[in-house]
């Protein structure tokens, strides 16, 4: 029954490093094939950039898993419009950044965190906004209107001229120029020969630090909450409502916590999202992300913790990966030889195999929320997915 | 003193008349009974008093309080537990977490109260100790860190017991707590009602097991398609005429023939 957060602030601290060191002899090493079963050439290089970018985009699905796993695995209900609260949180702060760009310039510290602060707080908004109506639904008819929410937020920022429409807000930044030369300049060249300092030099490392730590703060909360009374709370409302009201839990209360603490990390996904490629825009909001979210809670075990960010980082690196390598595939006639959106496949199959041999997902260990793992009344994921109302009254 | 006031509460699904004018009385610290054929509308009512449904009519006075337009919730702080005749217990949770849950109610309720390390350790520590004191109180203190939907169907049903004490109620409502247990489980059932009301609990309960029902109620009131058949003690329940009719059909020519 012990629990220790501990474990999971060294781990995230630790693996980032450890992965790093384990990945460096293949930095910048180039996998040729002249003849690529008669294509023509493939050529693939792994660089220390295409580490940053999977490693970024992981650490993003893991903060955003997270968020949907208090409002789909503790509280079970089915959000299929989660990337709404992120959309919000990243525009929030890219707005916010676009009209004080001197701030940012002169002192980024109180810009940053002013900015997050921005995402924090619209995103929980809309977060209780979308849950005030939505209380009384549940199972597919509560993804449903999340599904419509998220679209229709994804529409009005296309279609909005003071959100800059389909146009984006471009270069925004998290520390400014300046400061990200200093820390790679200072930094690098204490340990890293010439070779080795080109290939990293040219990635914002700072940033990556701090999309780290907001990765650690958000683990942390989670598994708080979830050891809480108010995790129970939200366990409670998840098992069986009626009893849970039986027992003093406010449902409207209840769900609405869930919402709002969902939408935060939401947001706090969105920001990164949108700090990662210094650009907000509609068509980075897209549907697919929940589903890659929600993809890597099924994945990982609906419920858990630690299998959000397994998930997350083995289903996100997996993609990212496979893009790169599909990309470096021959072309033929300009074509590549196998489209780089055929990497989806890959989601479908993995989602298909872990229902076959593992309902509950990879991380259902035995402190975990859903610990169903050995036990007799399996039910798994499928439980939540179910149609409507399956309480049957006596 | 009577705890629990029902003045001609009614209960319509359309043009069902599912709780028909019934109007009952349950005296403090009693075991009150609530006994009918089934269909009579007793879990209908049991689900009124609970707010799970609003009355169509009727008002229905706890301890002084008109309990018609609270949420389930407020109800339940206002001291009305109840279990339930399809168990409905938390699968996923373990034994001592099902408790805790019940005693969500008595633990801080400012949402962010949680996020301080120090004050979560000492409001953790008192859940735990008192929801082990339930839990010895009902007899499950070997089953704590069992998950609830592995415990055996007699077992379960002392838990959702164990949980609906745990919310602090003045006031217990039973509904069928026997069903599906064997003979001993019966007994030790019925231990632990008397127990409960020893505590200074009122108890009122479903129950088709008369053998229970009557060694253990003072009271008792008959349901049938609804309305209030009968009430008395077990004694003159067993000889009233009504109730042999609703339970067993009107004796006729026809049935003595055969």
């Amino acid at each position: 029954m012990k629990r220790n957060n501990i474990n999971y602030v060294l781990g995230a601290i630790l693996i980032f490093p450890l992965v790093v060191c384990l990945l460096w002899p293949t930095f910048n090493q180039t996998i040729d094939i002249d003849n690529f079963f008669g294509y023509g050439k493939f050529s693939y290089q792994f660089t220390a950039n295409n580490f940053m970018t999977i490693g970024s985009y992981a650490i993003i699905f893991i903060v955003a898993a997270l968020g949907l796993n208090v409002q789909v695995g503790y509280t079970g209900q089915l959000n299929l419009g989660y990337v709404a609260f992120m959309a919000v949180g990243g525009y929030s702060a890219a707005l916010f950044q676009d009209a004080n760009r001197e701030l940012y310039q002169n002192h980024p510290f109180i810009g940053i965190c002013l900015s997050l602060l921005m995402a924090i707080f619209f995103s929980g908004l809309v977060g209780l906004l979308v849950c005030l109506p939505t209380i009384k639904l549940r199972g597919d008819y509560f993804a449903i209107v999340t599904f419509g929410f998220a679209e229709v937020v994804r529409q009005v920022i296309k279609n909005e001229e003071v959100l800059r429409g389909s146009i984006g807000i471009k270069e925004l930044f998290l520390f400014p120029k300046e400061h990200v030369d200093w820390i790679n300049n200072h930094f690098f060249s204490l340990f890293l020969n010439e070779d080795m300092e080109a290939a990293f030099k040219p990635d914002p490392w700072i940033n990556y630090g701090f999309f780290l730590l907001l990765t650690v703060i958000v683990i942390c909360f989670v598994t708080y909450l979830r050891d809480s009374h108010y995790g129970r709370m939200l366990f409670a409302i998840r098992d069986n409502e009626t009893a849970a009201e039986s027992c003093g839990i406010s449902l409207s209360m209840g769900k609405i916590y869930a919402s709002v603490i969902s939408a935060v990390i939401g947001g706090v996904a969105g920001y990164m999202m949108v700090m990662r490629t210094s650009l907000a825009h509609p068509d980075s909001f897209v549907f697919m992300v929940s589903i890659y979210a929600l993809c890597c809670l099924v994945l990982g075990g609906i419920g858990s913790v630690r299998g959000a960010v397994v998930g997350a980082i083995i289903l996100m690196s997996l993609g990212e990966v496979l893009r790169d390598v599909l990309t470096a595939m021959p072309k033929q006639e300009g074509e590549p030889l196998i489209p780089s959106e055929a990497r989806f496949i890959m989601f479908g199959l993995v989602l298909i195999l872990m229902m076959r041999f593992r309902p509950n997902g990879i991380s259902t260990l035995e402190n975990d929320t859903l610990r169903l793992a050995k036990k007799e009344k399996t039910k798994g994921w499928s439980k939540y997915f179910q149609m409507g109302d399956t309480d049957e009254s006596s | 003193m009577s705890l629990l006031k029902v003045k001609g509460a009614c209960k319509f699904f359309g043009g069902v008349k599912a709780v028909n004018e019934v109007s009952l009385t349950v005296e403090e610290k009693s075991i009150t009974a609530l006994i009918g054929p089934n269909g009579a509308g007793k879990t209908t009512l049991f689900n009124l008093l609970t707010a799970v449904y609003s009355p169509t009519a009727g008002e229905i006075i706890f301890n002084g309080y008109d309990m018609g337009k609270l949420k389930p919730n407020q109800i339940v702080s206002r001291g009305v537990a109840r279990t339930f005749q399809n168990i409905r217990l938390f699968d996923n949770l373990t034994v001592l977490d099902n408790v805790r849950i019940g005693l969500h109610g008595k633990l801080p309720v400012n949402p962010f109260l949680p996020w301080l390390p120090w004050k979560k350790k000492a409001v953790e520590a008192d859940a735990i100790a008192s929801a082990r004191q339930y839990l010895e109180f009902v007899g499950l203190t070997d089953y704590e860190d069992e998950l609830a939907c592995n415990l055996p169907y007699g077992k379960q049903r002392t838990l959702e017991i164990a949980r609906a004490l745990a919310t602090g109620p003045k006031l217990l409502l039973l509904d069928e707590p026997a069903a599906g247990m064997n003979h001993t489980e019966t007994e030790e059932l019925i231990h632990l009602i008397r127990r409960t009301r020893s505590a200074g609990i009122t108890v009122l309960l479903i129950e088709h097991d008369m053998k229970l029902v009557m060694k253990i109620s003072e009271h008792i009131y008959v349901l049938d398609h609804g309305e209030l058949l009968e009430e008395g003690s077990g004694e003159s329940i067993q000889n009233s005429e009504k109730v042999r009719t609703a339970y067993l059909g009107e004796e006729t020519e026809e049935t003595h023939v055969r």
